[in-house]
């Protein structure tokens, strides 16, 4: 869907806040880019849809490289759909659906079309009740819903979320998450990209964890691959997820029977159960 | 006191959201212009009344007009004030300071008085629309009547900021304050500070909405309410023309007293 080559740019053409970032997001796939901050995810997201021009490098949208005229912008930024960090910065309109509408409308669509896709988006989000509600009315996670239905509803293929769990309580963001991921389920040809600092997150959510560190993509790959890297995560100034680590504790303690690795509490308590079970067995209680 | 914040929610909930905006821009610059025409205190007294009347009745609280109504006259009374030493030939006061006579006029604080009424009518008529028409719906008016898109994407992106530029300048000052930052010695630097931070604020608050926009392929155009009214009741139509029947009643009104008592 997007392919990014030996990506290089500098605000200042002093220092480079990203060097030569390499990397693929496929179709139907949720990629976590976890980083600590200034490690210049904002950055590379904003290249995406061609907000930010690159120095040195590549980037492919669905198979054509990015090219900087008004017409392929336009044709560009209808495939990737970026929700900022801020919903304050993204919300222009003062009632929700006038928001929702915005990009459509810019787009030219028909009346009848731009109502189809408020109200669908309106509905992918579980926020039909906001509809008519005023902008500055609403609580910083229907605020946060309201600018992802802004950008769901110009139907991109690739949605770019920049900390969406920023500002959100827990409940929030665990209904963020299984929206997200519903949104995944209805349009499989939709690759999603997700920055955040909070490795937990990544570890249970993503398919594929990327690790930034001072503009570079340092490990890509399977969640338990890259977050159980310990050297990988200290030298990024993160830490490793706390399920992961515990389990690496047991794994040890418990002398092979790895098994597949938990992804949550659940399935660690699971884990943790049958090797308590195992043991109590071994000693022939 | 959220300014930004009431006044947004006035424009989109009041008891004329309904009603068309070329109505109601019709009515308060057609108001407008007999503002500026007569010379009447009667009329000027009347619009005034009738205007601000109409403002509050659709849902404004008077505490936040009246707060809106300091901001113009801030900046009218000493301008308009210094007029009744300027004009006409008849002393009626004098004073003199540092061998400096001033003598204020009967014939300027009589243009004083009438000034005065005028830009405070005129300003009626201005609050009524800002208060009871949101801002896409002025704009989308605008684009019926071919001003030129380039303007109505200035007015819109003005019209946005002054509120980013608000909301900064509330956060800054919450902030300063939190840390004493106006204690009696403090203010003169905390103000200074307080400029020079939000000029800086607001370019970047500015350039971030500019990029968000620019994301969701924004080409100047506001979506305006109609996206939200499922279908309109006959009923309704039926008000609206009673509601322009008046304003053109109102406004034929006014034309005949300025026309006929011209003073």
């Amino acid at each position: 869907m997007v392919e990014v080559q030996d990506l290089w740019f500098s605000y200042d053409k002093k220092r480079w806040v990203l060097k030569g970032i390499d990397m693929e997001l496929r179709r139907g796939e949720k990629t976590v880019l976890v980083g600590s901050n200034g490690s210049g995810k904002t950055t590379l997201f904003l290249h995406l849809n061609g907000l930010l021009v690159p120095d040195k490098g590549t980037i492919k949208v669905s198979g054509n490289f990015l090219s900087y005229t008004k017409k392929a912008l336009t044709e560009v930024r209808k495939r990737v759909g970026i929700v900022f960090q801020n919903p304050d910065d993204q919300i222009v309109a003062p009632i929700v659906f006038q928001d929702v509408a915005l990009g459509p409308v810019n787009l030219g669509l028909s009346e009848g079309e731009v109502k189809k896709r408020v109200k669908r988006a309106l509905n992918e989000l579980n926020i039909e009740e906001l509809r008519d509600r005023k902008v500055h009315e609403l609580s910083e996670g229907e605020k946060k819903k309201v600018a992802i239905a802004g950008v769901l509803a110009m139907e991109p293929e690739l949605l770019v979320l920049d900390e969406p769990m920023s500002g959100l309580d827990p409940q929030s963001s665990k209904d963020l998450l299984t929206i997200i991921d519903s949104l995944c389920e209805q349009n499989d040809n939709m690759a999603v990209l997700v920055a955040t600092h909070d490795v937990e997150l990544a570890y249970e959510w993503a398919d594929r964890v990327m690790v930034m560190r001072d503009g570079e993509i340092v490990k890509s790959g399977k969640p338990y691959d890259v977050l159980g890297d310990e050297e990988v995560i200290k030298s990024s100034r993160l830490a490793m997820p706390r399920v992961l680590r515990i389990y690496k504790g047991i794994e040890m303690a418990a002398c092979g029977n790895p098994g597949v690795p938990p992804r949550n509490i659940e399935e660690l308590l699971k884990v943790m159960r049958g090797n308590y079970w195992n043991a109590r067995r071994r000693m022939g209680l | 006191m959220h300014l930004d914040h009431t006044f947004e929610s006035y424009t989109v909930s009041n008891k004329l959201v309904k009603i068309r905006a070329g109505k109601k821009i019709f009515l308060s610059i057609f108001t407008l212009f007999i503002a500026v025409y007569t010379l009447s205190h009667f009329i000027l007294l009347l619009i005034l009344f009738t205007m601000s009347s109409l403002t509050i009745w659709s849902g404004v609280r008077i505490k936040d007009y009246l707060k809106l109504l300091m901001i113009p006259l801030t900046f009218l009374l000493p301008s308009i004030s210094v007029l009744a030493f300027l004009h006409g030939s008849e002393p009626m006061l004098t004073f003199s300071i540092l061998e400096m006579h001033l003598s204020m006029m009967r014939e300027g604080l009589e243009l004083c008085t009438l000034l005065m009424m005028r830009s405070m009518a005129g300003i009626s008529c201005l609050f009524f629309l800002i208060m009871t028409t949101p801002i896409s719906e002025i704009l989308d008016t605008m684009r019926k009547f071919r001003i030129p898109e380039i303007v109505i994407e200035l007015s819109f992106l003005v019209y946005k900021l002054i509120f980013v530029l608000i909301d900064e300048l509330e956060s800054t000052k919450i902030a300063q304050d939190a840390r004493l930052g106006y204690l009696r010695g403090n203010r003169i630097r905390s103000l200074s500070l307080l400029i020079s931070s939000m000029l800086v604020r607001s370019f970047e608050k500015a350039e971030n909405m500019e990029r968000a926009l620019e994301a969701r392929c924004y080409a100047g155009k506001m979506p305006s309410l109609k996206f939200g009214r499922e279908n309109e009741s006959e009923n309704k139509v039926h008000v609206f023309s009673l509601s322009l029947i008046l304003m053109i009643l109102f406004d034929a009104c006014l034309l005949v007293l300025a026309v006929e008592g011209g003073d």
